[in-house]
C-alpha cells in the first residue's frame, strides 16, 4: 500500500522532471520559418562556428592538460606530491566566468604590468580563445581524474614487462597506457565539452556569440520564446549526441579495470627532469586556481571598507537558503527514486528514472527555457481563472517565484544526487531487508534503523555536491530568479559585467571557498587506494 | 517440530519444489543437500515465509504457518535465519546487532539475553566491536547468536559456511553443531557440501531438481541410497552391468546376494542392472580373485584411491585402499569384492 504511493509519487515527479526537457522540443509545433531564414542571414552561422571551435578547442585543451598532468602523477616521480594531489582538482572549485573575468582584470593593459602589456601584444583575452583557455583551465580535472585512475588501473606488471623488453617510458605511454585509457580519457573530455557547452558566464563576459548567449539575446532581446526554445533544443541535442558517444566509448571501461594496481612511479628520472615536472604541475595549479583565488582575494581585501555588509548578508542568506531548499528537496527525491527502483526493479519507472538522469547534460539556459515558458502559460491561465471569480490578480504562483528556480535546479542536479544514493543503496543488500525482517521487526524499522545510517554519508555528500552546484550555477539562476532574489553567482556576474571587478570579487570569492567543500568528498574516493 | 508436507512452491511460471515432505523432531539439526539450482534455498525460504506456496502445508511448532490459504508473515513465525552472507548490519556493534530481535524485551533482559549470547557463541571480548572488525568465523558467529537471541522455534541457515574459507569450515561446522546443540534449537541448513552436510546433520534431505529424493541419516544415504541420483550425488563410486536373478545379482566380479531392504523392486521383465560399486567395496588382496590395469591415482595421505580398468571388459572401477599399498601406472592391481551393502537399479 505505502509501497504503491511511493512509486505512483515518483512517477509523477519523474514526468515533472523530464517535462521541461521534452517541452523545449514541443516548440517545433510553430517552426517559425521567417524568423529562422533571418538568423540563417545574420548570426546562425556565426552562433554555430563559435560553439563549435570553443567546444573542440575545449575539448583539446583539457585532454592535453588532463593527460599530461595525470601522466607526470602517476608514472614520473615530483616533489610535494601530496600537496600537488590536491591542488590539481582545486580549479574544479573556480566556476569559468569567474577565472574569465580574473584574467580580464589581471591583464586589463590599463595596468602598469609588464607581464600584462606582453600578453596584450600576443592577444585579447576577450575572445574566442581567450575563453578556450579559461574554460580548459578548469575544466581539465575531469579529464585528469579519470585518466589518473586509469593509469593507475593499469597492472604495474604492464610497466614492468614494457621495461623488461625495452620500452622508455615515452613508448610506453604512446603503445600501452594511452590506448588502454582512451575509453576514460574521452569520458572525461566530454563532459569537459558538455559544460563547455553549458557555459554562459564566459562567453557572454568575453563578447562571444555562441548558442548559449543566441539563445538569451533571442528570448530576452527579441522577446521570442519559442523560437529560443527551437534554439535551445538544437543545443540540447548537440548534447545528447556527446553523451551518447561518451557513453559509447564507457562501455569498454570494464575491461580494463585491474586489481593490480600501480603502486610508485616506475621510471627513474633525473633531478632536473623532476624539477621540470613539478614546475609544470605548479604553473597548471597557479593558472587555473592560485593566481585567480590571490587576485580575487586581493580586490576583496581593497574593497572591504566599501563594502556593504547588510547587503553582503542578504546576499548570503539568499544563497544560503537557495542552496538549502535545492539541496533537501533534491536529495529526497532521489531518495525517493532510489526506493522506487528498488522495490519495482522491472517497471517503466526505471526508464522514466534514467531519462531524468539526462537533465545534468542539458544546460541550464536550455532548462531555463522549458521551465520558464509552460510554468508563465500555467500562471496566466491560473490568474484569468481567478480573476474570473474574484475580480482580482493573484500574481505569479510558479514562474516568478523560488518553485521555478528549484524545478530547474531538480532537472539539472538530480542525477548527481540520485547516483551517490543508488550507489549507497546497493550496499544494503536485500539480505538486510530479510534479516530484519525474520528478526520480527517492520519495513519501518528497517528504514530508519538499518538504512538510513547506512546512507547517512552518501545522502550528505549528494547534499553537499548539489549545495555548491548550485551556488555556482549562473545561467539558469538568472533567468528563473524572482524578482530581488540574488545569488552569490548571479552578483558576482551582473557586477563583473559592469566593469566593477572589485565589487564582483567577494561574491566570487564566497563561491570559490564554498567550491572547496565538496572536493573533500572527492579527494577520498579518488585518492582513497593511495594510501 | 517442523512439518513439511507436500509442499510446492511456484515462482513466476516454474515449479520451483516439487511435492516435498519430510520432519524434524524437536532439537534435531536437519539438512537440505543438492546440487546448486535444486531448489533447495527456495524450500528453505518458503519454510521462513519469504515466498507463498502453491500447495501442501508447512507447520511449525503444531500450528500451520504456511498452506494454500494462509500465508503467516516472516515476522510472526518466530524462526530464526542466518544468511549466507551473515547480513550483519555494519554501523551497529556485535552487541547492537544481537538485540536488534530482541525490540520486545525491556532493555535489562536485552542487556541480559545478549550477554548469554555473546558467551554462548564466545564472543564476550568482542561487545563493542564492529562486524568489520571481525574474522569470518567470527561473524558467523554473530549472525548465529543474532538469529537465537529472539529464542526462535526453528533456526534455517542458508549456506552458512560458503562465505568462508574452506581450511576453516571443517572446524567450524563442529563449533555451530555444538552451539546449536547446546542451546536445543531445531535447526535446517541448506548446503551443496556432503562434507558439511554430514558432519552437520543428524538427518539430511538429499534434493534433486525440486524433489526430495531422501530424507535419512547420513549412513543410510551412503550406503543405502534409494535413487540411482542419490547414490551418484553421495559419495564416490561406479556401477557396473549385472543380471537379476531373484535372489542375486550376477556380475563380471561374480554374484551378490540381494538384501530385503537395499532398493525398490525393479520391474520384472527387465533383468539388466546396474550394481553400485563403493571404492571401499574393492579390497587389495595380494592374490585376489580379480586384476585391474591401474589407470590414475590420487594419493589422499592415509589412502590412495586407484582407478582401475579390467582387462576383458574395460569396465572402469574405483578402489580406495590404505596408502602403504602403493603401485605404479599401468602395473596390475589385484582386489577381492566384499560388498555390504547390494546395491543396483535397474539400467
Amino acid at each position: 500500500m505505502f509501497a504503491h504511493l511511493l512509486k505512483r509519487l515518483s512517477f509523477a515527479l519523474g514526468l515533472l522532471l523530464i517535462f521541461p526537457i521534452v517541452f523545449v522540443y514541443l516548440a517545433w509545433s510553430d517552426p517559425h520559418a521567417e524568423h529562422w531564414q533571418h538568423l540563417l542571414d545574420t548570426n546562425l552561422g556565426l552562433y554555430f562556428s563559435n560553439t563549435l571551435v570553443l567546444v573542440l578547442g575545449v575539448g583539446l585543451g583539457t585532454m592535453l592538460l588532463g593527460v599530461s598532468c595525470a601522466w607526470c602523477m602517476v608514472h614520473s616521480h615530483c616533489y610535494a606530491r601530496r600537496w600537488l594531489q590536491i591542488g590539481l582538482l582545486l580549479p574544479l572549485a573556480m566556476p569559468a566566468y569567474i577565472i574569465a573575468y580574473t584574467y580580464t582584470g589581471i591583464l586589463d593593459p590599463a595596468q602598469a604590468n609588464p607581464i600584462a602589456h606582453w600578453i596584450g601584444q600576443i592577444g585579447d583575452i576577450r575572445s574566442l580563445f581567450g575563453a578556450i583557455l579559461m574554460l580548459s583551465l578548469v575544466l581539465f580535472p575531469y579529464v585528469y581524474i579519470l585518466t589518473y585512475n586509469a593509469f593507475r588501473q593499469h597492472a604495474c606488471t604492464y610497466t614492468e614487462t614494457s621495461q623488461s623488453l625495452g620500452l622508455s617510458s615515452w613508448q610506453y605511454m604512446l603503445k600501452i597506457a594511452l590506448p588502454l585509457s582512451r575509453p576514460a580519457i574521452f569520458a572525461g573530455v566530454a563532459l569537459a565539452m558538455m559544460e563547455a557547452l553549458a557555459d554562459y558566464g564566459t562567453v557572454a563576459y568575453f563578447g562571444v556569440s555562441t548558442l548559449t548567449t543566441g539563445i538569451f539575446r533571442i528570448w530576452f532581446g527579441m522577446g521570442e520564446a519559442s523560437f529560443a526554445s527551437q534554439l535551445a533544443s538544437i543545443l540540447a541535442t548537440i548534447v545528447l549526441l556527446v553523451l551518447l558517444l561518451e557513453q559509447f566509448q564507457r562501455r569498454k571501461l570494464q575491461y580494463y579495470q585491474n586489481k593490480q594496481s600501480q603502486k610508485a612511479p616506475s621510471f627513474q628520472v633525473s633531478r632536473v627532469q623532476k624539477t621540470i615536472v613539478t614546475f609544470y604541475l605548479w604553473c597548471v595549479v597557479a593558472l587555473g586556481f592560485l593566481i585567480p583565488t590571490i587576485q580575487l582575494v586581493t580586490w576583496a581585501s581593497t574593497f572591504v571598507s566599501q563594502t556593504d555588509w547588510t547587503e553582503y548578508g542578504i546576499l548570503l542568506w539568499q544563497t544560503l537558503c537557495l542552496g538549502f531548499v535545492a539541496g533537501a528537496v533534491i536529495v529526497t527525491i532521489a531518495l525517493l527514486f532510489a526506493y522506487s527502483e528498488r522495490f519495482y526493479p522491472r517497471s517503466v519507472f526505471r526508464y522514466l528514472s534514467q531519462f531524468t538522469a539526462l537533465g545534468y547534460a542539458i544546460p541550464g539556459v536550455v532548462i531555463a527555457v522549458g521551465v520558464m515558458t509552460p510554468l508563465g502559460w500555467l500562471d496566466i491561465q491560473i490568474n484569468e481563472l481567478w480573476y474570473g471569480w474574484y475580480n482580482e490578480y493573484l500574481g505569479l504562483i510558479f514562474s516568478g517565484t523560488i518553485f521555478a528556480l528549484v524545478l530547474a535546479y531538480c532537472v539539472r542536479f538530480m542525477n548527481i544526487a540520485k547516483q551517490n544514493i543508488g550507489n549507497a543503496l546497493l550496499a544494503t543488500t536485500p539480505s538486510y531487508d530479510d534479516a530484519v525482517m525474520v528478526l520480527g521487526r517492520s519495513r519501518w524499522a528497517l528504514f530508519l534503523k538499518v538504512h538510513l545510517p547506512i546512507l547517512r554519508p552518501a545522502l550528505l555528500s549528494a547534499f553537499v555536491l548539489v549545495f555548491v552546484d548550485v551556488l555556482k550555477e549562473l545561467p539558469a539562476t538568472l533567468i528563473l530568479r524572482p524578482f530581488n532574489f540574488n545569488t552569490f553567482a548571479v552578483k558576482a556576474f551582473e557586477y563583473a559585467s559592469d566593469e566593477r571587478l572589485t565589487a564582483a570579487a567577494l561574491p566570487a570569492v564566497s563561491i570559490v571557498f564554498a567550491g572547496l567543500i565538496p572536493l573533500y568528498f572527492i579527494l577520498k574516493n579518488i585518492y582513497s587506494e593511495d594510501s | 517440530m517442523l512439518a513439511v508436507d507436500n509442499v510446492e512452491v511456484i515462482l513466476g511460471q516454474n515449479k520451483i519444489v516439487h511435492s516435498s515432505t519430510f520432519a524434524l523432531s524437536p532439537g534435531e539439526l536437519g539438512c537440505l543437500l543438492g546440487p546448486s539450482g535444486c531448489g533447495k534455498t527456495t524450500l528453505l525460504r518458503a519454510l521462513a515465509g519469504f515466498c507463498e506456496i502453491a500447495s501442501g502445508n508447512i507447520i511449525i511448532n503444531n500450528q500451520t504457518v504456511s498452506s494454500v490459504e494462509q500465508h503467516t508473515p516472516v515476522q510472526n513465525r518466530n524462526i530464526g535465519y542466518v544468511m549466507q552472507d551473515f547480513a550483519l548490519f555494519p554501523h551497529l556493534t556485535v552487541a547492537q546487532n544481537i538485540a536488534f530481535g530482541l525490540h520486545r524485551h525491556d532493555p535489562n533482559a536485552s542487556d541480559l539475553r545478549v550477554n548469554e549470547m555473546l558467551e554462548l557463541v564466545q564472543l564476550t571480548d568482542f561487545r563493542d566491536v564492529y562486524p568489520n572488525a571481525l574474522s569470518g568465523g567470527q561473524q558467523q558467529r554473530v549472525a548465529i547468536a543474532r538469529a537465537l537471541a529472539p529464542a526462535p522455534s526453528l533456526l534455517l541457515l542458508d549456506e552458512p559456511f560458503s562465505a568462508l574459507d574452506p581450511a576453516l569450515r571443517e572446524s567450524l561446522v563442529n563449533e555451530i553443531k555444538a552451539i546449536l546443540k547446546a542451546s536445543k534449537v531445531t535447526s535446517l541448513m541448506v548446503t551443496h557440501d556432503q562434507g558439511e552436510a554430514f558432519a552437520f546433520a543428524d538427518k539430511v534431505a538429499v534434493m534433486n531438481q525440486g524433489t526430495i529424493e531422501q530424507w535419512d541419516g547420513a549412513f543410510a544415504l551412503y550406503h543405502c541410497p534409494s535413487t540411482r541420483f542419490v547414490a551418484d550425488f553421495i559419495g564416490e563410486g561406479c556401477f557396473i552391468e549385472g543380471t537379476d536373478l531373484g535372489s542375486h545379482i550376477e556380475t563380471e566380479l561374480g554374484k551378490f546376494a540381494k538384501q530385503k531392504k537395499t532398493t525398490i523392486e525393479s520391474n520384472s521383465d527387465s533383468l539388466g542392472v546396474e550394481l553400485l560399486l563403493r571404492p571401499d567395496d574393492l579390497v587389495y588382496a595380494k592374490n585376489g580373485a580379480f586384476g585391474g590395469i591401474i589407470q590414475s591415482k590420487k594419493f589422499r595421505g592415509s589412502h590412495i584411491m586407484y582407478e582401475l580398468v579390467l582387462e576383458q571388459s574395460g569396465q572402469q572401477l574405483l578402489c580406495l585402499t590404505p596408502s602403504h599399498n602403493d603401485f605404479a601406472i599401468g602395473s596390475i592391481f589385484c582386489f577381492d569384492v566384499d560388498i555390504a551393502h547390494t546395491v543396483y537399479f535397474p539400467s
